[in-house]
């Protein structure tokens, strides 16, 4: 069986910023915007009705920190947060991922689409220098 | 959309969750915190900290009354600030839209449907939690 794109992102720590108690900070390959971030459990959850009530809980506030730090930090004006459960069960889509995660999408200036219309691939390089900007803002700790 | 009822499928003393007035996929949701709240940051905020727990209980609700197989959490933050959005809730809050058998794309979460009276009601009356 295929490994888990998610998985197989924290096994070999590409694309993952850091880890806020069991949530994994993820930058988003499929780019939809500029800091685009997925929050992920490390454990493999499909479902947040599998999930323990303390682990989804530590999602969102991981959730919140990321916000924050996109705000305060990172020149956003305001940010989108979405989570798509169990897509994967009615879409015929391949680019749901089944591993539970909550995207974050920043807004610089305006409303940015989150249809998908204008999402890039982003390089190895753009990840890295995406994930080095990123650390020089997240507080030590 | 409190004060008359006619919306709310939840409430507590800190929370409560309606069909909105206007959706974009029949049987979504609003969840909010009662306490007029800005901001998802204040991280010891007991009303946003528990927001999201009282939002999967919901969707759990939903899950078994109405067979839901797929489900999207949608939470916007502070887009009343930008030129596109100014009149974009302040107070903050979950949707849940739901997605059944059946439908091979995603709603289309642009759409707006104006519910009747009656549909309301029908919504509230199938999904009022006791």
């Amino acid at each position: 069986m295929k490994e888990c794109l998610i998985c197989k992102w924290m096994r070999e720590k590409e694309n993952v910023v850091c880890y806020i108690g069991n949530a994994a900070i993820i930058i988003s390959e499929l780019s939809y915007v500029k800091y685009h971030m997925l929050i992920c459990p490390k454990k493999h959850y499909e479902s947040i009705f599998e999930m323990p009530k303390k682990e989804y809980n530590e999602l969102f506030d991981a959730m919140r920190r990321v916000g924050e730090l996109l705000e305060n930090r990172l020149g956003a004006d305001a940010t989108r947060y979405a989570l798509n459960n169990n897509h994967l069960k009615v879409s015929k889509s391949k680019l749901h991922l089944n591993h539970i995660h909550l995207q974050v999408f920043p807004c610089f200036g305006e409303l940015t689409d989150i249809t998908g219309k204008y999402r890039k691939k982003l390089s190895p390089r753009e990840i890295e220098e995406m994930k080095k900007e990123i650390l020089k803002h997240v507080p030590k700790g | 959309m409190l004060k008359d009822g006619k919306n709310t499928i939840y409430e507590n003393d800190r929370f409560f969750a309606v069909t909105p007035n206007v959706i974009s996929q029949k049987y979504q949701i609003m969840v909010f915190p009662k306490k007029h709240i800005e901001s998802v940051f204040d991280i010891n905020n007991k009303d946003v900290q528990e927001l999201f727990e009282v939002t999967v209980k919901i969707a759990k609700h939903m899950e078994k009354v109405l067979k839901m197989v797929a489900f999207r959490f949608k939470l916007n933050e502070k887009l009343f600030i930008l030129k596109s959005t100014p009149y974009h809730l302040k107070h903050i809050h979950f949707h849940i839209i739901p997605r059944f058998e059946g439908q091979d794309s995603e709603p289309d979460y642009d759409k707006r449907i104006w519910l009747t009276e009656n549909e309301k009601k029908e919504i509230v009356d199938k999904l009022r939690i006791a």
